[in-house]
C-alpha cells in the first residue's frame, strides 16, 4: 500500500475550498496560495508521521450521573481496550458458552488447507487455527479487522518478533477493504467483469492476489466563520498491479473501513416501524433531511426487510452481514454462500479451491452470529457536567440529533429475550442519508444511491481511541477526530455542519467533549 | 540454605554492551522524519514523497513491519524454549545449562522486570523465587493481544506476604476468591472484594518468615482467570476469625459473573516486576 501527497491533487482543492468555506467570500489569490502550500507541508508532514499514542481520558466515572442506563448496559471498565468486548449486562447464564464459542469463532486464525497442524505448533497448544482460508481474501481473521471488536488490527507487541510468511500475512496497516462495481443499463450496480465486487488482495501461495490496494490522499482545506484554518485528507483509492488485466475503465470504487460492533443485535432488534417513523423519504417537514428506509430483501424469508448493517445499511441481518464477511473478506464457505470466492471465469482461484461443503458449520454461523449481537455498547461516560450538558444541547442545536437520533427502543418478542424492549443509545437512525459529493463513493448499492450512506452510531465513539489504538471515522476512514468528521458532512447534513462552522469555538468544544463522552 | 539467597546478594551485572531497543530507534527516526518533512518545504516536496511510499496514510503502522534481523534484540533472550526480554532496568542472565535464568537490576515493581512472550495459551507455570523478602513486593500480570488481563501482587512484609489480585473480565469490578489447599485438598475458601488481600504467615507466628513458591497462570473452561502459588516451606493463612490453617497452595480466583464480562479465551504474556533486586526463574510449562 502507498500513499503520495500529489501536487495536482492540491490544486484540485481550489475547488473543494470555495465549497467547504460557503459562508465567506472567495479568498483572495494570496490566500489560495497559502492554503495550499499550508495543504502540502501539513500533507508532507503528516505523511512521514505516525500517529502519537493519545493519552486516555480521564474521567471519574459517576454511574447514574448520567441518561437513563438500559438494563443491557453497564460502565465497562472505562479506558479499557476491551471496553467494545463485554457482553451485555443482562445477558442470561446459558448464553455464556454461546459467547465464548462466538468470540472463539470470531478470534480463529484461518490458514490454508493442510497448514493447520503447522500453524497450531507454531502459534501455541490453545491457538485458535482453522483450516479453510481463502483461496483468495483481504485478511485471515474477523478479530484481523475489528480487532478488539473496534476497527483496527492488533497492535504488535513491539516486544514480539514479527512473523514473516510472504502473502498471507498482514502488512501492519489499518484494515480497509476495497468494493468494486459497474452501473449497469438500468442504474443498478454489476461487478467488475474480471474482479467482482469486492478486491480480495490477498491469495494463497500459488495464486496472485487480484491487486494491491492504494490510494492517493485528496486535500481539502477550509476554515471556521472565526477564521481558523483547516485541513481535511481523503482516500482517493486505486488498484495497482491488477492481476488479471485492468479493471473496466468505469469501475466505480468504494473505499470501507470497518465499524465496530457494539450493540448490534440491539440495532438488529429495534422494529421496522420504529425506523419507518423516522424516515422522511420526501422531507415533508421541510427541514432539509430525508432519511430513508434502506429496503432490501431478505433471501432466507424474499421480505422485503430494512438493510440495517454495513456503511450504506445493505444487509438486513447479522446472519448475513457475517456469512458475506467469511465468504469475501476470508475465503470462508457457510451454507449461506457456498461458493467460493472466486470472480466468474478467475479458474486459477477455482483450481486451488478445493472446499467440498461449507467450511464453516450452521451451528457455528450461528455461535458467531449470537456473539455478535450480543456484545454491549459501552455506558456513555461522565466528565464535566456543564460542559457536558453544554455539549448535548449544541448537539441537539445543530440539528445532529435529527439523523443522529439518541434513543431508540426494541421490539417485543426477540428470539433472545435479553434484547427485548431494550432501550439504547446509539445515536442513529439506521437509515440512509445524502451526505453530498465529498462523501459519495458513487458507487449505488442495493437502493441506496452513490451519495447514500447509514447514519453511523455514535455510541462507544470517545472509547474508539482506547480500543482501536486511533480514531479512524467515516466510511472510508477518512476523519481523524470528530470534529474532521462534522467538516466532512454534506448533503442533507450540510446545515448542521454549517452550523457547526459557524458556531463559537466554546460551543464546538463543548460538542466534541461530549461526543468523547459517547 | 535456599541458593536463591546467594543470587538476590549477587552484584547488578553490568547492562549488555547494548543496541538501543527496538521500540526507542523506531521513534528516533520517526521524529527525524517529521522535523525533516516539515524542513523540506514545498521545493523538495516529490523528493519526499518517496520516503512516504509504503506507507499507507499517516497515522498508520509502517506497512513493513521489521524483519526478523533486527528481532535479537539484546534485552531478549531464550530460556525453556520461550522469549524473555528484560523490562525497565532489569537485566537477563541465562545459566550456562539453560537450567534458570537470571534476572537482575529489580528496583521497581511498576516498571522493571521480565516479560516472557508466550505462544497462544490457557496455562503458564514457573518454578523459581519471584516471592521476595520482606520490604519488597511483585507485580506478575498476564496479557492477551498487548492488553494486560489480570495482576498478582505479593506484598512482602515482616512476617507475612499479602497475595492479591484484579482482574479484568467483568464489567464492573468484582468480589474474587481465595482457594487454600494443604497436601491437594481444599481447606478453605474466602472471598475477597476489589482490593483486599490474603495474608500468608508463618503457621508458627515467626518473624523471619519468608515464603517462596512457584506461580502459574491459567483460564479455566469458563473463562476465568487464576493465578496460582504453590508455597514451599511453611506457610499458614489467617483467617477472618483469627484461626490459622497451613496451606501449600493457594489460587486468587476471578468469578465471572457472565453479566458484562468479557470472553477471555487465551493469553500469550506474562510479566514478573519485582522491587526484590534479583530473581531466578527455572522450569516454565505452558499448554
Ligand atoms: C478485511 C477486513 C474485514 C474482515 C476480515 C472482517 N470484516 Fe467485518 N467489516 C469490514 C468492513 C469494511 C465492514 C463494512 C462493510 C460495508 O460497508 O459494507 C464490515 C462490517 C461488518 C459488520 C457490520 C457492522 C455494522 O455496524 O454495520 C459486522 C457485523 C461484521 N463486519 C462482522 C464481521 C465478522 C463476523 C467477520 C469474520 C467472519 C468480519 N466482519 C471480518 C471489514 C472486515
Ligand atoms: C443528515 C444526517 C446527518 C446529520 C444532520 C449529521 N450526521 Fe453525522 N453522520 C451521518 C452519516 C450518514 C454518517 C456516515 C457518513 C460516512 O460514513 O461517510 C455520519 C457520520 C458521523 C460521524 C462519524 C462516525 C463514525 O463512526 O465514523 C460523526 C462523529 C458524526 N457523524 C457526528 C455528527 C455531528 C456532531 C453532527 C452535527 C453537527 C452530525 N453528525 C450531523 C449523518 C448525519
Amino acid at each position: 500500500m502507498s500513499c503520495a501527497v500529489s501536487p495536482l491533487l492540491a490544486i484540485d482543492d481550489l475547488r473543494d475550498l470555495r465549497d467547504l468555506r460557503g459562508l465567506s467570500r472567495r479568498p483572495s489569490r494570496a490566500a489560495r496560495a497559502l492554503h495550499v502550500a499550508l495543504a502540502l507541508t501539513l500533507g508532507l508532514a503528516a505523511c512521514s508521521e505516525h500517529r502519537a499514542s493519545r493519552p486516555t481520558q480521564s474521567t471519574t466515572p459517576e454511574p447514574g450521573a448520567r441518561e437513563r442506563r438500559a438494563a443491557s448496559q453497564a460502565v465497562p471498565a472505562a479506558g479499557s481496550r476491551n471496553a467494545y468486548g463485554h457482553a451485555l449486562a443482562n445477558l442470561p447464564l446459558e448464553r455464556w458458552p454461546e459467547v465464548r464459542a462466538g468470540k472463539a469463532l470470531f478470534s480463529t486464525s484461518w490458514v490454508p488447507r493442510g497448514h493447520g497442524d503447522r500453524e497450531r505448533a507454531e502459534r501455541g497448544p490453545a491457538s485458535l487455527v482453522r483450516e479453510g482460508l481463502g483461496p483468495r481474501f483481504n485478511a485471515t481473521s474477523c478479530h484481523g479487522c475489528h480487532f478488539k471488536d473496534g476497527r483496527g488490527q492488533p497492535p504488535r507487541d513491539p516486544l514480539r518478533p514479527a512473523r514473516d510468511r510472504g502473502q498471507d500475512e498482514p502488512t501492519g496497516a489499518a484494515p480497509v477493504l476495497l468494493r468494486l462495481g459497474l452501473i449497469g443499463p438500468g442504474g443498478e450496480l454489476l461487478p467488475e467483469p474480471t474482479y467482482g465486487g469486492q478486491l480480495q488482495d490477498r491469495a494463497l501461495r500459488g495464486l496472485r492476489p487480484e491487486g494491491v490496494l492504494a490510494w492517493n490522499l485528496r486535500l481539502v482545506v477550509g476554515q471556521f466563520a472565526d477564521g481558523t484554518p483547516f485541513v481535511l485528507r481523503a482516500p482517493v483509492p486505486r488498484v495497482d498491479a491488477p492481476a488479471r488485466g485492468p479493471l473496466h475503465p468505469e469501475t466505480r470504487l468504494s473505499l470501507r473501513q470497518p465499524p465496530s460492533l457494539i450493540g448490534l443485535g440491539l440495532l438488529e432488534a429495534v422494529p421496522a416501524q420504529a425506523l419507518e417513523a423516522l424516515a422522511d423519504p420526501q422531507d415533508a417537514d421541510g427541514d432539509g433531511i430525508s432519511g430513508r428506509v434502506h429496503w432490501v430483501r431478505d433471501p432466507d424469508t424474499g421480505l422485503r426487510v430494512p438493510g440495517r448493517f454495513g456503511w450504506k445499511a445493505s444487509q438486513p441481518s447479522l446472519r448475513l452481514q457475517n456469512a458475506t464477511a467469511l465468504r469475501e473478506d476470508l475465503g470462508v464457505t457457510t451454507s449461506v454462500f457456498p461458493d467460493p470466492p472466486c470472480a466468474p471465469g478467475d479458474a486459477d482461484c477455482l483450481a486451488v479451491d478445493a472446499a467440498s461443503g461449507p467450511e464453516l458449520t450452521d451451528l457455528e454461523l450461528l455461535q458467531l452470529t449470537r456473539y455478535t449481537r450480543l456484545l454491549m455498547p459501552p455506558a456513555p461516560r461522565s466528565g464535566p457536567l456543564a460542559e457536558l450538558a453544554r455539549g448535548e444541547a449544541a448537539f441537539t442545536a445543530l440539528g445532529c440529533a435529527r439523523c443522529h437520533h439518541p434513543r431508540l427502543r426494541t421490539g417485543a418478542g426477540a428470539d433472545l429475550p435479553e434484547l427485548d424492549e431494550q432501550e439504547l443509545e446509539p445515536y442513529s437512525d439506521l437509515l440512509l442519508h445524502d451526505m453530498g459529493p465529498q462523501l459519495a463513493d458513487d458507487r449505488p448499492d442495493g437502493d441506496a444511491s452513490g451519495r447514500e450512506w447509514r447514519t453511523a452510531p455514535l455510541w462507544g465513539l470517545g472509547l474508539l481511541h482506547v480500543v482501536s489504538g486511533e480514531v479512524r471515522l467515516l466510511h472510508d476512514g477518512r476523519a481523524h477526530s470528530a470534529q474532521e468528521a462534522i467538516l466532512w458532512h454534506g448533503g442533507e447534513a450540510q446545515a448542521a455542519r454549517d452550523a457547526f462552522l459557524r458556531a463559537s469555538g466554546a460551543d464546538r468544544a463543548a460538542l466534541l467533549t461530549f461526543l468523547d463522552s459517547l | 540454605m535456599q541458593p536463591t539467597s546467594l543470587v538476590r546478594l549477587a552484584p547488578r551485572l553490568a547492562p549488555p554492551a547494548a543496541r538501543r531497543p527496538l521500540a526507542a530507534s523506531r521513534l528516533g527516526s520517526r521524529a527525524l522524519a517529521r522535523s525533516l518533512g516539515l524542513a523540506l518545504g514545498l521545493g523538495l516536496a516529490l523528493a519526499a514523497l518517496a520516503a512516504c511510499h509504503d506507507e499507507l496514510a499517516p497515522d498508520q503502522e509502517p506497512a513493513h513491519p521489521e524483519r526478523p534481523a533486527q528481532l535479537a534484540a539484546p534485552r531478549c533472550v531464550a530460556h525453556q524454549g520461550l522469549t524473555h526480554c528484560a523490562l525497565g532496568a532489569a537485566t537477563l542472565t541465562p545459566s550456562r545449562d539453560g537450567a534458570s535464568l537470571w534476572v537482575g537490576g529489580l528496583g521497581d515493581a511498576q516498571r522493571d522486570g521480565v516479560a516472557i512472550l508466550l505462544p497462544e495459551v490457557t496455562r503458564f507455570a514457573q518454578t523459581g523465587d519471584v516471592l521476595g523478602p520482606a520490604g519488597s513486593s511483585l507485580l506478575a500480570r498476564s496479557m492477551s493481544d498487548g492488553v494486560a488481563t489480570s495482576s498478582l501482587v505479593a506484598q512482602s512484609r515482616r512476617g507475612v506476604v499479602e497475595l492479591s489480585a484484579t482482574f479484568t473480565g467483568a464489567s464492573a469490578p468484582l468480589d474474587y476468591q481465595a482457594r487454600l489447599y494443604h497436601l491437594g485438598a481444599r481447606v478453605g475458601t474466602l472471598q475477597l472484594g476489589q482490593g483486599a488481600s490474603l495474608p500468608i504467615v508463618d503457621p508458627n507466628e515467626g518473624e523471619d518468615f519468608d515464603a517462596d513458591g512457584d506461580s502459574d497462570f491459567h483460564i479455566d473452561p469458563a473463562g476465568a482467570c487464576i493465578w496460582g502459588v504453590a508455597l514451599r516451606g511453611r506457610a499458614a493463612v489467617r483467617l477472618p476469625d483469627g484461626r490459622t490453617v497451613k496451606v501449600d497452595r493457594v489460587e486468587l480466583a476471578e468469578q465471572v459473573s457472565v453479566r458484562g464480562s468479557y470472553p477471555y479465551l487465551t493469553f500469550d504474556r506474562i510479566d514478573y516486576l519485582s522491587s526484590m533486586g534479583a530473581f531466578t526463574l527455572r522450569a516454565e510449562t505452558t499448554r
